[in-house]
């Protein structure tokens, strides 16, 4: 969410990985452990979450931007759509392991 | 060169040192002071939502009230919603301590009165969300309903 209006702030307070609680076990992964999330291009740490308000596909991970703390712009590919100019920003292939 | 060329040069490399000063004197992001390039620092634990007896205040009006309470344990899911287990009318509950959701959960989006919860309002922590303690990070100046 953000870090700037204190009510989402509260919620939502940093930023952390989503996913689903059968990937984390398969890693040996808990809820809440340090984790990195590596890349072709590079790599992050932070905890896991396995709960929140959405349930998380087996396969997929979700991390949010909002948090500068965890610049999930390491792991993405820095290009953009010869025509349209949109970014490729959204999905990347990462592995997900103990930190 | 012309006069008003030189002139523009010199607007010209006074900004630029301008510009140089102001995004080298060490201006502090949220991200406080690791360096982009550098790896991140270390994870701050999970935090835990606060479990209160007290309602959170509302900020505005028609805001969905905060989630006073820990919520992980209520599934919401297409057969089941925890959360009606105690915001449903209690029969014979004392009306004082009731937590019941107000009327606009029992309406369809026209507006017309319903005798069962809208399915619109299933998924509650669309709306609602339960919050950490601790302090805003940044100075908000926003001022309450009750404020004003
Ligand atoms: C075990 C009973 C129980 C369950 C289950 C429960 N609540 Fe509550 N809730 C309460 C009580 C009691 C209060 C009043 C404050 C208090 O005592 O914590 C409350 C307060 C609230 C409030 C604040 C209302 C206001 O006027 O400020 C919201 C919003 C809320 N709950 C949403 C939810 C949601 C969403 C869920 C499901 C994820 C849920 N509750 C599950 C008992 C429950
Ligand atoms: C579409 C957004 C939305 C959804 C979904 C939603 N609510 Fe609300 N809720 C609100 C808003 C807005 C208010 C405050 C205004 C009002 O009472 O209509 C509110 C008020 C409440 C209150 C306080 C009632 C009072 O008397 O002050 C409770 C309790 C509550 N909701 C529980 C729930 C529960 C439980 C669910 C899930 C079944 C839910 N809400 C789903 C938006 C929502």
């Amino acid at each position: 969410m953000t870090r700037r209006v204190p009510e989402l702030y509260r919620a939502a307070p940093d930023a952390v990985v989503y996913m689903n609680a059968a990937d984390a076990e398969k890693r040996g992964i808990k809820r809440g452990d340090a984790v990195k999330i590596i890349s072709r291009r590079g790599e992050i740490e932070m905890r896991a979450e396995t709960k929140g308000r959405n349930k998380m596909p087996e396969g997929m991970v979700f991390v949010p931007f909002f948090d500068a703390g965890r610049l999930v712009n390491k792991l993405v590919l820095d290009a953009t759509d010869p025509l349209s100019k949109e970014t490729d920003f959204k999905k990347t292939a990462v592995k997900v392991v103990p930190a | 060169m012309k006069r008003s060329n030189v002139i523009h040069w010199l607007l010209f490399v006074c900004l630029a040192v301008i510009n140089f000063q102001v995004s080298s004197a060490g201006l502090t992001s949220l991200r406080g002071d690791a360096a982009i390039e550098a790896a991140e620092p270390a994870p701050p634990e999970l935090e835990r939502f606060i479990n209160d007896k007290e309602n959170v205040d509302r900020t505005f009006k028609q805001q969905p009230p905060l989630i006073p309470h820990t919520n992980e344990k209520y599934t919401i899911n297409l057969r089941v919603n925890k959360c009606l287990d105690c915001h449903m009318k209690q029969p014979g509950k004392d009306e004082a301590k009731s937590v019941e959701m107000s009327e606009s959960h029992f309406m369809d989006r026209a507006g017309n009165k319903l005798d069962h919860p809208s399915g619109a309002r299933h998924f509650c922590t669309q709306c609602h969300v339960p919050q950490i303690d601790a302090k805003p990070l940044v100075e908000n100046t926003f001022k309450t309903v009750a404020a004003n």
